[in-house]
Order: C-alpha cells, then structure tokens, then sequence
C-alpha cells in the first residue's frame, strides 16, 4: 500500500535535496486530483543521491522501468552517471528527476519553489505558477485537467474578479 | 453544478474550471486547508481508493 507521506517524510529526515513537483504539488496547492506517485527534480551530486539511497535504504527500492527491476545500488563513483531515478519502494513510487518540462534543472527548479512545512519537517514544492508552467510544457490530458484547476486556485488567490 | 445567489461572482479561470466539470467545492474545501492537512486528505484519499480498487479486484476474483 503507498504512503507517500511516509516516503516524502523519509526524503526529508534525510536531508535530500530536492524540489516535489507533479501531482504531488499540485496536490500541496489545492488540487483535488489522486496521484499514486511522488516526482520530485532532485541535485543528482553522488552526495546527494547517496542521501536518497539512505533514505530508502530499508525500503526494498528497484529500478522500476527495466523488466527484472534490480535494486538501487548506487556507488559514490557511479552516482553521477544517471539522469533520471524511476524507482519503486515500499512506500510506492519515486521518480526523480534531474530536470523538468518549462522549468530547468534542479537550479532553476530550486529558484522557483517555495518552502512548506510538514509534521516531518520542512520540504521545498514548485510554485504555483511554475507547476502551471511545467503542466502546460507536458501538456497530458491529465496535465490539462490539473492546468485548470490550478489557474482557478492562481484567480482565487489573487483575490480576482 | 447549483450556484447558490449569496456566491460571490468567480474570475474566468475559475468558471472555465467549472464549466469543464470540476468540483470547485472540493477545491474551495482545499484551499481553507493548509498544504500539510491537503498532504493528510490526499493520503486518506489514495488510500480509499486503493482499498476500494483491491476490493473490487477480489470480487471478481
């Protein structure tokens, strides 16, 4: 069964440097769209993936996209070799990813996000605006449905008409 | 979905929202949340739907 508060709980004990973006963001600003998935654009330092690793050390992660899924075994000298992580876990699935659609890399990523407070901790998401920006780059009917919703919560909290 | 008269009147991307089909009560019950309650009713959401999912899958088993 996913816990993906568990999961993001685990990402921040840990010091992992990232930004959540997605429908998990979406959903910290209002959406009311279900995602079984947490994507987050993460710094892909060998440090900092280290400290990923460990945060899902006892989580049974696996490479999700190739067919025999062999377990995350990252090494410090092989870390920077990936681009992207699509990683399943106890906790439910984890993409990270080292750069996202009409936003940047993580840099830029991190430039536009804001920080939010859990029980955990404190966990930086993608703004609004850029989330918009980066659904209407991805342009999915999912990311469309998402798209609306967020422009009404953008007018709602402009205080518009 | 009914408007009740005491609404006050919503901006463009609000009403497109609403004309595609979405609940903008859900959204508007969103927003008096802060985004660690969202988090928590999300999580109780996915969790339902999950339940009911396998459930369904058992039944036609």
């Amino acid at each position: 069964m996913p816990d993906l508060d568990n999961l993001i709980a685990r990402l921040i004990q840990n010091e992992v440097d990232l930004v959540v973006v997605g429908g998990f963001a979406a959903t910290t600003h209002g959406v009311t769209l279900v995602t079984q998935d947490v994507d987050v654009c993460c710094d892909f330092s060998p440090d900092n993936l280290m400290r990923l690793q460990a945060a899902l050390s006892d989580l049974h992660p696996v490479h999700r996209m190739p067919p025999a899924r062999p377990p995350l075994e990252l090494a410090p000298e092989s870390a920077g070799d990936f681009k992207n992580l699509y990683l399943d876990t106890d906790y439910g699935q984890l993409d990270c990813l080292s750069s996202i659609d009409g936003i940047g890399d993580f840099e830029q990523a991190r430039q536009h996000s804001i920080e939010i407070t859990l029980p955990e901790g404190t966990c930086r998401i993608l703004s609004l605006d850029a989330l918009i920006r980066s659904k209407e780059a991805m342009n999915r009917p999912r990311d469309r449905e998402a798209v609306l919703q967020l422009k009404a919560i953008r007018e709602q909290l402009d205080g518009q008409p | 979905m009914a408007k009740r008269k005491d609404q006050p009147a919503k901006g463009p991307a609000w009403r497109a929202a609403e004309d595609y089909g979405i609940d903008m009560s859900l959204i508007e019950s969103n927003l008096r949340k802060t985004p660690a309650e969202r988090v928590r009713a999300h999580s109780r959401a996915l969790a339902t739907a999950l339940a009911l999912r396998e459930a369904m899958k058992k039944r036609n088993a």
